[in-house]
C-alpha cells in the first residue's frame, strides 16, 4: 500500500477487491467497462456522466464547497474541476488575510478532501445485507427496494414495539451543514422523518463532552460558556488544563490560530498541563506540567490548598457569587463543614489536607512546581485557565471538569476579560435558523454512550441507576437504528468487541440502517446501505465553525455530479417520507436547493446585513466579527448577578450543588462510583493507583490525530502514510520491554489486542501511553486489530454521572509483537 | 543490508576488474616481449575482459528509472563526474575492444596497435579516475573520504591482477616475469586491503549528522566485513596454491577469482549502504 | 538574478502537515513522494523523584523542501543537465522529459529534496511552484499554511525582514550548499551539528 499509485488508485476505486472488503458485488456492466480501462488521473466518475469530453483542453472552474466534518473548525474549500472532475483543492484565499479579517484556511485533511471524494472505499449503490450481521457481505438493489425495505421494516417496528424501539445514533460524519447535518441527529433531517412518523428515542450527551457537559451544568447551569479564545490577548497567564487546539483544531480559521495570534498580542505565559508534550505546546509553552491521566482534580486540589492557605482567593467574588466556598454560603441543608474550604484543608468528612504534597503523589507533578503553579494563577490578573476535552473524558470526568473550573472561581477570573470560566474557550457565532426538524412526541431520552445496552437490557434500564431521562425507565429496548454518517456503530463507540456481540445477535436489534460515504467500519454492520452524497456532489450552506471573534457561514456547492448511484440524505428522507405517508409534510413541496433559498431568505428577513444567494455563492465564504468584540462568558453575571443570575437553582456559581447531593443520595451507583455535591478528586477503576494495575500496568488515553477527524479521512491513503498510525511510549517503558522506536508492539487488556507500531519519544509520561483514536478497525483471524483502533481496548462502563464514555481510563499492557 | 544499488555494485567491481587486468596486460603486450602468435594466443581468451565490460554496462542501465533514456547521460559531459565516467568507460570499451579486434585479426601495423593499445590503457585510467569523483560528493561524509580512492584502487588491483593471472594462464603464458609478479602484486593489494578496510571501519565512528550515525547505517557491518576479509584471505590462498599446481592452475584461478568478486561485491556492497549525506 | 526562497518559521509551526498535503494534492503526488517533507526532531530525558517526574525534554518540527540553494549539490552530479538552476528565479528544477532516473541528485541533496517516482521513472521535486510565481502567486505550500509559517519571496526581502539563520539541526550546515532558506528557530531548537536528539518520525520523510 505504501507505492498506491494514483493509478492504482483509481483502478481499486472503481474496481473493489471484492475479497477484501467481502463485498457481494452483482455485475454492472458499466462499472466492469471503466475498470478495465487503465485511465489515468485525474480520476473520471461514474460511466453516466462519463460523456467522452471534446479532446480540446476544458476549461477549469472553481466551486467553492466545504469540509464538513466534527473538529469543531469549518474550513471552505475552492474546488477547481476540469471535465467535470476535481483537479485539485485549494481553501480560502480572499483578501489580504490579516488577522480579524484573516483566510480560513484548511488544513490538510480539507487539501486531501479530492482523495475522500475518490475514495475506493466510497459505497456505490444502495445494498442489503446477505452473510451475517458485521460479515460485510451484501447485495446490490435498487433504490426502490431500498425504500421499500426501510419503510417496510419502519412501520412493522413501530407498530410491534412502539417508536421507542427506534434510535437515531450518535453521528457527526457530517457537521455543520444546513441540509446534511448528521450532528446533533435530533436536529438532522433523520430526526424531522422520524418527528413526523411519531418520533424516535432520544438522547442527550455526546462522546466529545458528556462528562464536562453534565458537570459544569452543575456549576454555572446549562453549557458552560468560555471566554473567546481571542480574548486570550487580553490575559497575562494562560493555563491550559489538556487543552490542545494544535491537534484538536488546526485549522486556519479556527483555534491554534487564534491562539497564537492572540498570545502575539498580550505576550501572556503559557502553562500546559497534559501528559503528552502536545502539538500546542511544540516550544511555544513557557511550561509544560505533565500529570497522571484522571488526576486533574488532585492537582486542582493541591493548588486551591496553597491558594487557600496564601490568602491568594477573591473573598470577595467567592462571597457574592458563589455558593459553597465556606460556611457562609454553604446551603443550610448541606452538613457541617461540607463547604469546599473545609474539603480543601482537610477539615471535610474525609479529614485530609489536599496539600501540595497530597496532591504531587497522585498527579506525579513535584509539590513545589504545584506550589510555584499555583502562586503564579494567584498573583496574576487577569488568568486565562481553560480545559480541553480531554481530562473530562475520564472515569471521574464530570468531577474534573468542575474541579479545575474552581480555580477560575477561587481567583475570580469568571465575567471578565482577559479571564476565563475554567471551561473551554468559547468564541461567536452568527445566528442562523436552520432547517427545521420539528418536535419529537416522545420525551425518552437515554445517554447517547448507552444505546448498547438499550439494545441489549433496555427495559432494565432506569432513571436512577442508567441515567434514563423522560421516563423512569426503558419499556422496550432499541430495535431499529438509524445510523447517519456515523462510525459510533462500532469503530467510535468504545469496546469494540461488546458492540460486535451485541450486534451479531439479530435478534436483538432487527434492523440497522448506515447512510454513509464510505464502508467504514460501522457500515459492515448495517442491514441496509445506502450511499450518500458527499459535500462535494450537493449544495449545502456550512458553518458552526468555533472560530474565536471572526464568524463565517460557507456557501458549500455543488461541485461535481453525483458519483455513481449516490444520493443526497434530503432526497433518502423525502422518498422514505413519501412512502411513510408523509411525504409532502417532509418537503414541505421544496427540493433541496428551494430549501437553501427558503432558509437564507428567512434568515435575511432577521439579519438583513446577511449576502442574498447569488451574491453568497459568488463569495463562498462570508464573514464576521462579533460585533461586541471580545465574547466574556457570563460577563452580564459578574457585572450584576441579581438581574443576570446563572441558571442554576440559586442563580449563583454553585461550588456546593445540592441538586448533586440529592442525585448522589437517591442514585444507584456502581461500585467505586463516584458523585458528589464538591468538586472533589476521586479514583477511578483503571485509575493510577487502582489494583489492576498491577496487571496492567499502563495508563492508555487517546488523542485527536491529524490524519483524521475523529474516524473521518481515515481511509485516505495518503494521510495515512503522512502522520503515521502509532503508539506513544516513553523510552523508560520501552526499554523496559525492549521496544524501540518503530517496533511493532501489542497492547492489550480484558476487553482486547491491538497490534500497531511504537513511537518511543521522550514527549509522553512514563506509565502512560496513548494511541490516536480514529483509526478503522481491522481485526485479523484471531481478532487482533491491526489498525491501532483504541475503541478495542476501552470500556463500555460509564461515567458516574453523565452516563458519558471514560474514554481515556485505560490500563493495558504492552508486549513487543 | 540491502541490495537497491546491486546494478551499481555489478558495474563498478567489474569495470575495475577488467580495467585494472587490461592495463597489466597491456603493459606485457608493451613491453614487445610479446610477439605473432604468442601475442595473439594472449589476445585471445582477454575476450573475458570486454565479456566483463558488456555485462558491467549491462548492468548500469538496470539502475537507471529510465533506460531509453540512458545516452542522456552524456549530456554533461565535462561537468559531470557520471558523464565522464560513462564517457571514457564507454571510449575504453570501443577502443580497447578495437584494439583487440585488430590483433585477433592481425590488421593494421603492430605500431598503430600499439598506439592504439596505449590510448586504451589512458582512457581505462581516466575512466576509474572518474569512477571515483562520481563518488566523492562533499554531502556524503561517508563516500567522501579517502578509502572510496583507495577501495576503489584496490579492487583494480586485486581483481585485475587475479584477471591477467587467469588469462595469463589460459593463454599458456604462465612462465612470463609478469606472471610471476602477479601474486605478490595481489597479495600486497590483498594485505593493504585488510588493512584499510579495517581502517575505514574505525573510521566510521567520526561520521554522524544530527539523525544518523555511519556506525549505524548497516546492521552487522562488521560481521559482514570480516566474511569479505575471510574471502579476501581464501582469495589469496587458492591463487598462490594455483601456482603450485600447474594441473587444474585455470580452473582454481577461476575458482579464486569468483570468490575475489564475492569478496569485492559484498565490500561493494556495504559501501553503498554506506551512503548517509551530511544533513536529513 | 533574483533568487527566490522559503520562510520557515519553526517557532510557530506545530508540524500539522498541511503545506505538505496541499503540495501532494496540488502536484497530484503519489504516497510515497513528499516534495516536502516534515522533520520533527526530540530528544532528553526524564528523571524520576519519588512518586514525581521531571521532563527536560524537547522537540520541534521543521518543514522542508526544497531549498533551492546557492551551490545546490544536485546539478552538479547530474548526468544529463535535466537537474538545473533557473536562471531567471534561481529555482533548481529537474527537467522531467530528460532525467535519466539515475538518482545521483537524490544521493547528492543533505535535504532530500530529489524525490524519486518509480512508477515515472524520473526524479521529481519541488519546483518552488515557479508557474505560480511567475503569475504572481506564492507557492501552495505557503498559501496553504493554516499558522502562517511559511513564506516565499526574493531571498533579499527573507534575509531583510527575517535575518540569515539557515541552519539548524537536524538540517547540515548551510555552508555545504548555501540553502536559499531563513529559518525563525523554535524556541527548543538545537544549533546545527546537535547530536543529542533524533529523527523521531523517519518513516514519514
Amino acid at each position: 500500500m505504501e507505492n498506491e499509485s494514483s493509478n492504482s488508485l483509481f483502478h481499486e476505486a472503481f474496481n473493489p477487491d471484492i475479497s477484501r472488503r467481502d463485498v457481494l458485488k452483482t455485475g454492472s456492466a458499466g462499472t466492469l467497462a471503466l475498470a478495465a480501462g487503465s485511465i489515468p488521473l485525474p480520476f473520471v466518475s461514474s460511466g453516466a456522466s462519463a460523456q467522452t469530453a471534446p479532446a480540446a483542453a476544458a476549461e477549469e472552474r472553481v466551486v467553492w464547497s466545504a469540509c464538513t466534518v466534527n473538529c469543531g473548525s469549518r474550513c471552505p474549500l475552492r474546488m477547481h474541476v476540469r471535465d467535470g472532475e476535481i483537479t485539485w483543492v485549494e481553501t480560502d484565499n480572499t483578501g489580504l488575510d490579516e488577522y480579524g479579517d484573516h483566510q480560513v484556511r484548511a488544513c490538510l485533511r480539507g487539501r486531501s478532501m479530492r482523495r475522500r471524494v475518490y475514495n475506493p472505499d466510497r459505497l456505490k449503490y444502495p445494498m442489503k445485507r446477505v452473510g451475517a450481521r458485521g460479515e460485510g457481505k451484501f447485495a446490490r438493489i435498487s433504490w426502490d427496494e431500498a425504500y421499500q425495505l426501510l419503510a417496510d421494516n419502519l412501520k412493522r417496528i413501530i407498530a410491534e414495539y412502539g417508536n421507542e424501539a427506534v434510535y437515531l445514533n450518535y453521528g457527526t460524519g457530517t457537521l455543520g451543514g444546513t441540509v446534511t447535518k448528521s450532528w446533533p441527529p435530533a436536529s438532522s433531517l433523520v430526526a424531522r422523518l422520524m418527528n413526523l412518523c411519531g418520533g424516535y428515542l432520544n438522547h442527550y450527551g455526546d462522546y466529545s463532552t458528556a462528562q464536562i457537559a453534565a458537570g459544569l451544568n452543575y456549576t454555572y447551569g446549562g453549557w458552560a460558556a468560555g471566554n473567546s479564545v481571542s480574548d486570550i490577548a487580553n490575559t497575562r497567564l494562560l493555563v491550559m488544563f489538556g487543552n490542545n487546539p494544535a491537534e484538536t483544531r488546526m485549522s486556519g480559521g479556527g483555534i491554534v490560530y487564534h491562539l497564537e495570534e492572540a498570545r502575539q498580542r498580550s505576550d501572556a505565559r503559557m502553562i500546559v498541563i497534559d501528559p503528552r508534550y502536545s502539538d500546542t505546546a511544540g516550544g511555544r509553552e513557557d511550561e509544560w506540567v505533565p500529570i497522571r491521566p484522571g488526576t486533574d482534580a488532585a492537582l486542582a486540589a493541591g493548588l486551591a490548598h496553597v491558594l487557600i492557605s496564601e490568602d491568594l482567593v477573591d473573598q470577595p467574588f467567592l462571597d457574592r457569587y458563589c455558593v459553597g466556598y465556606d460556611e457562609s454560603t454553604l446551603p443550610e441543608g448541606a452538613p457541617t463543614n461540607g463547604h469546599y474550604k473545609a474539603y480543601i484543608l482537610g477539615d471535610g468528612p474525609d479529614g485530609i489536607a489536599k496539600t501540595p504534597d497530597w496532591a504531587s503523589r497522585i498527579t506525579g507533578i513535584p509539590s513545589r512546581r504545584i506550589v510555584q503553579l499555583a502562586r503564579e494563577i494567584g498573583s496574576t490578573k487577569p488568568c486565562y485557565i481553560v480545559q480541553g476535552w480531554g481530562p473530562q473524558r475520564h472515569a471521574n470526568g464530570e468531577l474534573i471538569s468542575r474541579a479545575i473550573a474552581m480555580l477560575a472561581i477561587l481567583t475570580g477570573n469568571v465575567g471578565i476579560n482577559g479571564g476565563n470560566s475554567g471551561a473551554r474557550e468559547g468564541g461567536y457565532s452568527i445566528p442562523f435558523e436552520r432547517f427545521p426538524t420539528l418536535e419529537n412526541p416522545i420525551d425518552t431520552s437515554i445517554s447517547m454512550f448507552t444505546w448498547t445496552d438499550a439494545i441489549a437490557r433496555g427495559p432494565e434500564m432506569t432513571a436512577t441507576r442508567d441515567g434514563v431521562r423522560g421516563k423512569d425507565k426503558l419499556d422496550v429496548p432499541i430495535k431499529f437504528i438509524w445510523n447517519y454518517a456515523s462510525n459510533c456503530l462500532v469503530n467510535q463507540h468504545s469496546e469494540i468487541n461488546r458492540t460486535h456481540e451485541i450486534l451479531s445477535d439479530e435478534d436483538l436489534c432487527e434492523m440497522i440502517v448506515v447512510i454513509d460515504n464510505h464502508m467504514t467500519s460501522s457500515a459492515r454492520y448495517a442491514d441496509l446501505l445506502l450511499p450518500d452524497l458527499t459535500t462535494s456532489e450537493q449544495m449545502d450552506f456550512a458553518m458552526d465553525a468555533n472560530a474565536g471573534n471572526m464568524n463565517y457561514l460557507i456557501f458549500a456547492d455543488q461541485v461535481i455530479e453525483p458519483l455513481f448511484e449516490c444520493k443526497s440524505v434530503y432526497e433518502m428522507c423525502s422518498e422514505i417520507a413519501a412512502r411513510m405517508g408523509v411525504g409532502e409534510a417532509f418537503t414541505e413541496g421544496r427540493t433541496q436547493e428551494e430549501w437553501l433559498r427558503h432558509l437564507l431568505a428567512q434568515n435575511r428577513r432577521r439579519d438583513p446585513d446577511l449576502p442574498d444567494f447569488e451574491a453568497f455563492r459568488e463569495m463562498g465564504i462570508y464573514k464576521r466579527q462579533n460585533p461586541n468584540g471580545f465574547f466574556v462568558a457570563y460577563r452580564d453575571f459578574r457585572a450584576d448577578p441579581e438581574a443576570n443570575p446563572l441558571t442554576t437553582p440559586s442563580g449563583k456559581i454553585e461550588i456546593y450543588s445540592e441538586a448533586l447531593a440529592k442525585i448522589a443520595a437517591e442514585w444507584e451507583l456502581a461500585e467505586g462510583d463516584v458523585i458528589d455535591p464538591l468538586p472533589v478528586h476521586a479514583s477511578t477503576f483503571e485509575g493510577w493507583d487502582s489494583p489492576e494495575r498491577a496487571q496492567y500496568p499502563l495508563q492508555l488515553i487517546g488523542f485527536h490525530y491529524k490524519s483524521r477527524t475523529h474516524s473521518t479521512y481515515g481511509n485516505v491513503a495518503l494521510l495515512k502514510a503522512a502522520a503515521r498510525q502509532e503508539m506513544w511510549i516513553n523510552p523508560i517503558d520501552a526499554q523496559a520491554r525492549g521496544i524501540t522506536n518503530g517496533d511493532s508492539v501489542e497492547l492489550y487488556n480484558e476487553r482486547g489486542r491491538v497490534r500497531i507500531a511504537a513511537k518511543v519519544t521522550p514527549r509522553i509520561l512514563p506509565g502512560v501511553v496513548a494511541l490516536a483514536e480514529g483509526a478503522w478497525y481491522a481485526p485479523n483471524r484471531h481478532g487482533t486489530d491491526q489498525a491501532g483502533s483504541i475503541n478495542v481496548l476501552t470500556t463500555q462502563r460509564p461515567s458516574p454521572l453523565a452516563k458519558g464514555n471514560p474514554s481515556h481510563t485505560n490500563l493495558v499492557e504492552v508486549n513487543k509483537a | 543490508m540491502g541490495w537497491h544499488e546491486f546494478p551499481l555494485v555489478i558495474f563498478t567491481v567489474l569495470a575495475q576488474c577488467a580495467v585494472g587486468a587490461f592495463i597489466l596486460l597491456g603493459a606485457l603486450m608493451l613491453t614487445g616481449r610479446l610477439e605473432g602468435a604468442s601475442l595473439r594466443r594472449l589476445n585471445r581468451p582477454m575476450l573475458i575482459i570486454w565479456i566483463l565490460m558488456g555485462v558491467a554496462f549491462a548492468a548500469s542501465t538496470l539502475h537507471l528509472g529510465s533506460p531509453l533514456r540512458a545516452p542522456n547521460a552524456l549530456l554533461r559531459l565535462g561537468s559531470s563526474w557520471l558523464s565522464n565516467e560513462i564517457f571514457l568507460g564507454s571510449l575504453f570499451f570501443a577502443l580497447g575492444g578495437l584494439f583487440w579486434l585488430l590483433t585477433l585479426l592481425d590488421k593494421v601495423s603492430p605500431l598503430l596497435r600499439k598506439v592504439l593499445l596505449s590510448i586504451a590503457m589512458l582512457l581505462g585510467v581516466a575512466f576509474m579516475y572518474a569512477t571515483i569523483h562520481v563518488y566523492m560528493i562533499p554531502t556524503v561524509p561517508t563516500w567522501n573520504t579517502p578509502f572510496t580512492p583507495l577501495g576503489f584502487f584496490l579492487t583494480s588491483v586485486m581483481g585485475g591482477a587475479l584477471l591477467a593471472q587467469l588469462l595469463l594462464s589460459l593463454s599458456g603464458q604462465g612462465q612470463r616475469l609478469l606472471a610471476q609478479l602477479l601474486p605478490w602484486l595481489g597479495a600486497l593489494a590483498i594485505v593493504v586491503a585488510l588493512g584499510t578496510s579495517v581502517a575505514h571501519a574505525m573510521s566510521l565512528a567520526g561520521i554522524q549528522s544530527a539523525i544518523q550515525s555511519a556506525v549505524d547505517l548497516v546492521p552487522h557491518y562488521q560481521s559482514l566485513l570480516i566474511i569479505r576479509l575471510a574471502l579476501l584471505a581464501t582469495v589469496l590462498a587458492l591463487w598462490l596454491f594455483a601456482l603450485r599446481s600447474m594441473r587444474h592452475q585455470p580452473l582454481v584461478l577461476c575458482a579464486s577469482f569468483v570468490l575475489l568478486l564475492a569478496a569485492e561485491m559484498l565490500g561493494r556492497n556495504l559501501f553503498y549502504n554506506l551512503h548517509m549525506t551530511a544533513g536529513l | 538574478m533574483t533568487q527566490y526562497g522559503f520562510y520557515i518559521d519553526s517557532s510557530k509551526c506545530t508540524g500539522c502537515k498541511t503545506c505538505q498535503l496541499a503540495c501532494k494534492d496540488y502536484k497530484d503526488l503519489d504516497v510515497d513522494v513528499n516534495y516536502r517533507r516534515i522533520y520533527e526532531y526530540a530528544g532528553g530525558s526524564w528523571q524520576a523523584d519519588g512518586d514525581t517526574w521531571q521532563p527536560s525534554i524537547f522537540s520541534y518540527y521543521l518543514s522542508i523542501a526544497c531549498n533551492h540553494c546557492a551551490a545546490p549539490a544536485c546539478v552538479p552530479v547530474c548526468p544529463s543537465g535535466a537537474m538545473h538552476k533557473r536562471s531567471e528565479d534561481g529555482l533548481v528544477v529537474v527537467d522531467t522529459d530528460t532525467c535519466i532516473g539515475c538518482k545521483s541528485c537524490a544521493m547528492a541533496c543533505p535535504y532530500g529534496a530529489p524525490q524519486y517516482n518509480a512508477r515515472k521513472g524520473h526524479m521529481t521535486k519541488c519546483d518552488g511552484c515557479y508557474e505560480r510565481v511567475a503569475e504572481g502567486l506564492k507557492p501552495v505550500c505557503v498559501e496553504s499554511c493554516p499558522l502562517r509559517a511559511l513564506d516565499f519571496a526574493p531571498m533579499e526581502e527573507l534575509r531583510e525582514r527575517y535575518g540569515n539563520l539557515a541552519e539548524v539541526a537536524p538540517l547540515p550546515s548551510a555552508s555545504l550548499t548555501g540553502p536559499s532558506i531563513v529559518i525563525k528557530p523554535n524556541r527548543n531548537a538545537r544549533p546545527v551539528g546537535d547530536t543529542t536528539g533524533s529523527l523521531a518520525n523517519p518513516k514519514e520523510v
